[in-house]
């Protein structure tokens, strides 16, 4: 490297190149001669070749030492060098033209220059093409710390540049943002184009390209821009909170995070834009967390959904578990207040005292419409967050199912819902009625309705008893022929499907199809020239573990018209199904009769009063009737006189089973009893002779009190002997799977294996037991809490 | 089209696909724009010029090498095609003018084919046969011979 200072052969020709590296440097984007541009590589590429270098004048000038195998190293790094200290001149003087510029004329200033120097970075550097194809990359290759000529000139911008009028510039930037920030009219393109010179710029070794440093920008911008946003905007909260209320600020501040998020995206590089937004944040929202956090109930309590989802949107900011979790739990506390409130009111009703439909029906109206309201909320002002809406799940489960009314079996919410589906599936109930006045179409009424019995029905702690009595409701409606549409009925199974599981729908579509098979046994068996009977005779075969009904406990003597119609079905249906046992449950069926009173007048006496009375009121009615048979007319005026006991002979029924049908008819002055109208086993009855009603439609088969109450209880003892055996069955099944447990973790193991009900502590102490004495399990003899399976 | 301009101030006109496989060429049009005046190639005459598009038309449809790829592959001189070794079957001056011209226009596929064509011409060939070829002054004293005798040794074992 000695002969570097003995000669430096750049000093013959640098006056010319060096005048086209200032022609490109000033008229960079408006282009210059072609003849030039192809001079000026030529040149580079000639003196890197030295194999003949060029002398001004057009001469060659071949160096002395040629030989010398490192003269192409010299001459690269004496050129490398020369332009090196060329363009920071050349900066220089850009940075002592700039300090004649200030504020938005600065920033002007600093974009033109820019964006002519990238130009001609590049220029120049395809210019030096030669130089680094072969010295800078055999330089590179060999470690040595030379750039490229297109990271030298931005090397050069930065040192000599940039790092010169940076103070001025980046105070033209924080004024221009301060005035847009106080809302005054400023081009933020100038703030934009100068931030985005300083990402390139990259660091001191690099231009920045993907994820390299970006030193430049970070240390000298970002760092100084998120300080000043700071401090602007903590005297601005300071001052917009001692002005105005905590909902002024909460308006504030939105506008504020909004605007910024806004500019940042155009101003901020994206690696930066989250530390710009929790600084922001940090400020504004987290500094007022708590004044904040204490708006949310009021908020709620007024329903005001978009200051809600403003609060929401806020708090979201600083986080789930720091902004959010707070919100949440008083969400929760929030619903379950209001759900415990809405049934309050329910249970001081006076109208929901009067009957147990009335309850049902406004103790499940006051669950859905606290339910339905967060749960709107929930979507318009915290975009279904999963958090509130876990929150929300939790609070109904406790207000819909332990409240003011669920304080008995009969009153438990599951009971109260399926009372509640009943009568909405039921003909003729009100609900449909009033809906169909209001314009909705019945159909879609019935769909939303049943849809919100299912919500509840997610909710119930107790979803066995519902299973259980919707069951019940169901098999009374299909056998009673009550159902008010087989759509609706369809519509509520398959929902049920949905939520239970085909295991519990099955018995209920099992039962649909009893209904159907039996209308078709009824419609052949009805077929002209096969049975003769006097009157219609309809019949329902079901499958006696479909359905919840029990062979009745009392015998019954049929009268021989419908003895004979027995008969004559059970003939014909062993013909279809040989080897079925057919077992009547008279206690379910009904009939329409016609009663003739002798004194009758008017249309009463001609068309007759129409009864629709049970088997059991018939067989008794029928004993009443004249010798000459009905309808004809009468021996004695008022037809035969019989005491209790001969009733219970002529009927096989039970005393008890007597003096009940004895007291409807005596109440509805059908019959006389000889003791004051009393029933007693030692009266006798009489037909009222003098019978008159209003109407001639009389239903006497409505079911008696009494029946309803043992329903009730059914359901209970049902109930308590399913879940012991489900406890027991989930047992075995953990056990089995695990094969030894610790009491406790047995115990845990069991709550959360059962998904129908809450399973109590005691009730799966009691079926541990059981399950030890059917020796599915034992006590370890070392260790009495610990059980092992027993295969 | 784009005019190229000899040392000797003969016009060539060429498609700018032609054109841009030159490098110098492609960066100039894409700094200045394209341009109607002619392209001066000072350090190329017509003779050579002509010879330099020839071998570019042929190539005009070639797919763009990529460097680093191309770097990385071990360099042989045995695959050059039929229409290369065709177009290469010319003096050895114009052969030497052509590897100038390839390095100053930055067209590094016909550099490449100039240098196999060279290493295909001294393979297998004495140094005093390739200094007779090549019209080289023998300037090595004996001890300087004898010294690099000994270190390639090693080479002639095999």
């Amino acid at each position: 490297m000695a002969q570097q200072d003995s000669m430096d052969v750049t000093d013959k020709f640098w006056p010319e190149l060096s005048a086209g590296v200032d022609i490109i440097l000033s008229k960079a984007g408006e282009g210059f001669e072609t003849a030039l541009y192809v001079q000026l590589y030529t040149d580079v590429y000639n003196f890197c070749t030295a194999l003949k270098s060029w002398l001004p004048g057009g001469a060659y000038y071949t160096p002395a030492d040629t030989s010398s195998s490192v003269h192409g190293s010299v001459y690269g790094r004496q050129l490398y060098t020369r332009l090196n200290d060329h363009v920071t001149q050349w900066m220089l003087k850009v940075a002592e033209r700039a300090a004649e510029h200030t504020g938005d004329d600065l920033l002007t200033f600093y974009n033109q220059e820019w964006n002519k120097y990238g130009d001609a970075a590049k220029t120049i550097h395809n210019i030096f093409d030669y130089l680094n194809r072969h010295w800078i990359q055999r330089e590179q290759e060999e470690g040595n710390n030379v750039c490229d000529i297109n990271t030298l000139m931005f090397r050069l911008w930065r040192n000599n540049f940039f790092m010169n009028v940076r103070n001025s510039l980046l105070e033209s930037v924080f004024s221009l943002l301060k005035r847009i920030r106080g809302g005054q009219v400023a081009d933020l393109n100038l703030v934009k184009s100068v931030v985005d010179s300083f990402v390139a710029l990259g660091s001191e070794d690099t231009v920045y390209s993907g994820n390299k440093k970006m030193e430049v920008y970070d240390s000298y911008f970002l760092k100084p821009f998120i300080e000043s946003s700071k401090q602007h905007y903590e005297a601005e909260a300071e001052r917009v909170l001692q002005e105005g209320s905590i909902r002024n600020y909460m308006v504030w501040i939105w506008d504020k995070l909004l605007e910024e998020d806004e500019r940042a995206v155009l101003c901020l590089h994206e690696s930066s834009l989250r530390e710009f937004s929790e600084a922001l944040n940090k400020v504004l929202i987290g500094k007022q967390r708590a004044k904040l956090t204490s708006e949310f109930k009021p908020m709620l309590e007024a329903q005001e959904r978009e200051g809600l989802k403003r609060l929401y949107q806020l708090m979201k900011r600083l986080g789930e578990s720091v902004g959010l979790d707070p919100l949440r739990d008083i969400f929760g506390d929030f619903v379950k207040e209001a759900g415990m409130e809405a049934v309050k009111k329910v249970s001081s009703d006076k109208d929901a005292t009067e009957s147990i439909a009335n309850k049902s029906r406004m103790f499940v109206n006051a669950l859905i419409s606290v339910h339905d309201l967060y749960a709107s909320i929930l979507r318009e002002s915290f975009e279904s967050d999963p958090g509130f809406n876990k929150a929300l799940d939790h609070a109904c489960k406790e207000y819909m199912n332990i409240n003011a009314i669920c304080v008995s079996p009969e009153t438990n919410a599951a009971r109260l819902l399926a009372n509640y589906c009943d009568a909405l599936l039921k003909k003729g109930n009100a609900n449909t009625r009033v809906a169909g006045a209001a314009g909705a179409s019945s159909e879609d009424n019935m769909e939303q309705q049943l849809s919100q019995v299912i919500c509840v029905f997610r909710y119930l702690k107790d979803q066995d008893i519902f299973q259980e009595a919707y069951w019940r409701f169901l098999a009374r409606r299909l056998v009673n022929e009550q159902s008010v549409s087989s759509h609706g009925e369809e519509t509520m199974i398959s929902k049920l499907k949905e939520v239970s599981g085909v295991d519990f729908t099955s018995r209920l579509t099992r039962m649909f199809t009893d209904i159907t098979m039996s209308r078709e046994m009824v419609e052949q068996f009805n077929e002209p020239g096969k049975a003769q009977l006097p009157f219609d005779f309809d019949m329902k075969v079901l499958n006696t573990g479909s359905w919840p009904f029990k062979v009745p406990d009392t015998k019954l003597k049929l009268p021989s018209e419908l003895d004979r119609a027995v008969d004559q079905y059970t003939e014909f249906y062993q013909s279809k199904h040989n080897g079925r046992r057919l077992n009547w449950l008279w206690q379910y069926s009904k009939a329409e009769i016609k009663m003739f009173f002798p004194k009758a007048t008017g249309s009463a006496a001609k068309a007759g009063y129409l009864f629709q009375v049970s088997t059991y009121q018939l067989a008794i009615l029928l004993l009443f009737n004249a010798d000459s048979g009905p309808g004809t007319g009468y021996d004695s005026e008022d037809g035969p006189t019989l005491t209790f006991d001969q009733i219970v002979t002529a009927t096989e029924l039970t005393k008890e089973a007597v003096a009940g049908e004895l007291e409807v008819f005596c109440k509805a002055r059908v019959l006389n009893s000889s003791a004051d109208n009393k029933i007693s086993e030692d009266a006798s009855f009489t037909l009222n002779s003098g019978f008159k009603s209003k109407r001639l439609r009389i239903n006497l088969s409505g079911l008696k009190k009494p029946e309803q109450k043992r329903e009730s209880n059914d359901i209970q003892s049902t109930i308590n002997v399913d879940r012991m055996l489900n406890i027991q069955a989930a047992i075995v099944r953990i056990m089995k799977a695990r094969k030894q447990l610790s009491h406790r973790e047995l115990i845990e193991a069991t709550i959360s294996h059962i998904k129908l009900f809450q399973p109590q502590i005691a009730d799966i102490k009691q079926a541990i037991d059981k399950n030890i004495d059917g020796g599915y399990l034992e006590r370890d003899e070392n260790n009495r809490d610990l059980y092992n399976y027993l295969a | 089209m784009v005019t190229l301009q000899s040392s000797d101030k003969r016009d060539f006109q060429v498609s700018m696909e032609v054109a841009k496989q030159s490098v110098l060429i492609k960066n100039l049009i894409d700094d200045l724009g394209e341009t109607e005046d002619a392209i001066p190639l000072p350090n190329v005459t017509s003779k050579v010029l002509e010879k330099v598009i020839e071998y570019c038309e042929h190539h005009k449809h070639d797919p763009p090498v990529i460097k680093d790829e191309y770097d990385d592959l071990p360099k042989r001189s045995d695959d050059i095609s039929p229409w290369d070794e065709q177009y290469m079957k010319i003096d050895q001056e114009m052969l030497f003018e052509i590897l100038l011209a390839s390095n100053y226009m930055d067209i590094k596929p016909l550099l490449d084919l100039g240098c196999k064509t060279v290493a295909n011409m001294i393979r297998g060939k004495s140094a005093e046969e390739i200094r007779k070829m090549f019209n080289i002054v023998d300037d090595f004293t004996p001890e300087e011979k004898e010294q690099i005798k000994k270190e390639n040794e090693w080479a002639e074992a095999n």
